[in-house]
């Protein structure tokens, strides 16, 4: 599913974000990458994820080098195949939670985005907060929201950075249930950065970075 | 609704942040610079129209003028018989001076016959007074000498006549018969009609040009009938002239001065659109973590490109619409009351209309969508090339 050879990514004011990291994670794996701030767990989710370029090494994406891609290339792969869920949501606040879900369904060229986006608020508990702006509920069932726009174009790998780090220990539980959920039910591949040693036990496997390097796993 | 429109006008109307103010002022600007546009062009086409339909009434729509020894009666039946022309009026153009009580008046006398059916349907409109039996003086002539009807003046020809002593004018004491009105300077103050028999009695060979006056059917399309005229006549000394060329150089210097305006006033609209730059520039700012979420889940740069110029172009059609809208409404207004009141004497009419035409309204609309579309440009591509990683690293 996912495979980086010797990955370097230098940003221009020369900081040294990954130093060499090669890491193979094959579908249906629930992976966790873990590590202190700013040990690059978000720069190789990025990159994972295309958002971001290497400056050096080779990242393949589903069995194709996404290195070299051109943006529209990029766009293309990533869409629908790959979803994201940040720590801070970044929910469109300027929509409701169902169109929060829609357009971003539209976008994916998924068929009856709404009919889509109204089941997944359903299986997520949110069918009650649909027509609510995201400012109007709290961090979890943001995160909840989250987690049904990702869900909503059917993705084989979902890139999670810090899922929990802006949510209560309890709701971050009921979050990593419910991933674990998905993954067990539906298959789909969990790469998610976390430095919080509680969620341990959830991971298959555990990938430790430090100052942009492996560390162990 | 489509997906950009939608997103688009849930960014335009949004109360989130500061901008809807900014909005609401970018709007105000567009609205008033399309206002201002249209009823300021709107009252010089206006003034434009009524001057022309002033002229018109009042004017022949064309002049055939003989410079040689052409036929008249020949000429006339040919250009009474073009396509499009309603009605011939020949007539004998004579200089002279009135005078009444020591007071005397140049004059130019026009000598056409009394009998004829188009002069009689013509002069029929503008006669104040009085009828055809005798001169037919102008409404300005006659109040300077303090003429009325009946009154008896002497006409001075100023060839006048060779004896032993030299050259005498000639005088003639003539009744006068009528008084007309046009609302027009060169006739009211300076034109005396006079039959065409008794004016060549009175004037014999002296000098003076021969003409017919012609009335088309459409004066809007005079040009036509003209080169109708010029072909059927091929004479070069047979001059053709419509109103449009008589006219010309004034109806062309308040062209100009229209276009003049136009611009002038296009650049309060340009002045207004940057007030949408600056404002996409805030709106983008606020959103550059939903621009970052779209583009993460796959959502093109040139729709992100297309979002942002719709709020642009949406403030720009609005203001554009509700500013066309009533200004059609304020100009129905200024014409049902007749607000933009004039001197008479110095303008031919009382008061200005303001005539809205379709054509200036379309350029308005596509002068403004144009001005919007380039203010909206800038911001909209900064927007879409949005770095994703810069956005969610600062985060």
């Amino acid at each position: 599913m996912v495979k980086l050879k010797e990955v370097w990514k230098v940003f221009p004011d020369g900081t040294k974000a990954l130093k060499g990291v090669s890491l193979e994670v094959a579908k249906g794996e629930f992976v966790g990458i873990m590590g202190p701030s700013g040990s690059g767990k978000s720069t190789l989710l990025h990159i994972v994820g295309g958002l971001d370029r290497p400056t050096s090494g080779e990242v393949y994406l589903m069995g194709r080098d996404i290195s070299s891609l051109s943006e529209e290339d990029l766009v293309r792969l990533r869409k629908g195949k790959v979803a994201y869920i940040f720590q801070f949501y970044y929910l469109l606040e300027d929509f409701t939670v169902l169109e929060n879900l829609t357009i971003i369904g539209e976008i994916l060229g998924v068929e009856r985005p709404e009919e889509k986006a109204s089941e997944l608020l359903e299986f997520l508990r949110l069918d009650h907060r649909k027509n609510h702006k995201p400012h109007q509920l709290s961090g979890g069932e943001q995160q909840r929201v989250a987690i049904g726009r990702a869900l909503i174009g059917d993705p084989e790998l979902i890139l999670a950075d810090e899922p929990t780090g802006n949510i209560d220990w309890a709701e971050g539980r009921k979050i990593f249930d419910l991933f674990k959920k998905l993954n067990r039910e539906k298959g789909i591949t969990f790469l998610v950065a976390t430095h919080n040693p509680d969620l341990k036990d959830y991971f298959n496997r555990i990938v430790y970075l430090k100052d942009g390097e492996i560390a162990g796993s | 609704m489509n997906l950009h429109l939608r997103i688009a006008l849930r960014y335009l109307i949004s109360s989130r942040g500061s901008t809807l103010l900014i909005t609401f002022i970018a709007f105000l600007g567009v609205f008033l610079g399309v206002c201002a546009i249209l009823l300021t062009v709107g009252v010089f086409t206006g003034f434009q129209d009524s001057l022309r339909d002033k002229i018109l009434a009042n004017t022949p729509h064309i002049i055939v003028s003989l410079l040689g020894d052409e036929d008249k009666e020949e000429v006339k039946k040919i250009v009474k018989e073009t396509e499009g022309v309603v009605r011939a009026v020949p007539f004998v153009i004579y200089s002279g001076v009135l005078s009444y009580e020591g007071r005397i008046q140049p004059i130019t006398v026009k000598a056409v016959d009394y009998g004829d059916k188009d002069f009689r349907e013509m002069i029929k409109k503008h006669l104040k007074e009085g009828s055809l039996e005798g001169l037919v003086l102008g409404e300005g002539i006659a109040e300077s000498l303090g003429v009325r009807v009946n009154d008896i003046v002497f006409l001075v020809s100023p060839t006048g006549i060779r004896t032993p002593t030299g050259f005498i004018p000639k005088t003639r004491r003539m009744r006068v018969g009528g008084i007309f009105a046009t609302g027009t300077y060169d006739k009211d103050f300076v034109l005396v009609f006079m039959d065409v028999r008794e004016a060549k009695r009175f004037f014999k060979r002296g000098f003076s040009l021969e003409g017919i006056d012609v009335y088309v059917k459409d004066p809007y399309r005079v040009q036509e009938v003209k080169e109708r005229l010029e072909k059927s006549l091929k004479d070069d000394l047979i001059i053709v002239r419509s109103w449009i060329d008589l006219n010309r150089p004034l109806f062309n210097a308040l062209q100009l001065e229209k276009l003049a305006l136009f611009l002038i006033l296009l650049l309060m609209v340009l002045i207004a659109s940057f007030n949408i730059t600056s404002l996409l520039f805030v709106k983008t700012k606020e959103r550059t973590k939903d621009i970052a979420i779209l583009k993460t889940f796959g959502m093109a740069r040139g729709d992100i490109l297309r979002i942002f110029l719709t709020v642009g172009l949406s403030i720009g059609v609005t203001g554009a619409l509700v500013g066309t809208l009533v200004a059609f409404v304020a100009a129905y207004f200024i014409n049902e009351y007749r607000l933009i009141r004039v001197p008479e004497e110095v303008y031919m009419m009382s008061y200005i209309p303001v005539h809205i035409k379709p054509k200036d309204a379309i350029m308005t609309f596509a002068g403004t969508l144009i001005l919007s579309f380039i203010a909206s440009l800038i911001p909209s591509v900064r927007a879409s090339k949005e770095n994703i990683v810069s956005v969610l690293r600062n985060e």
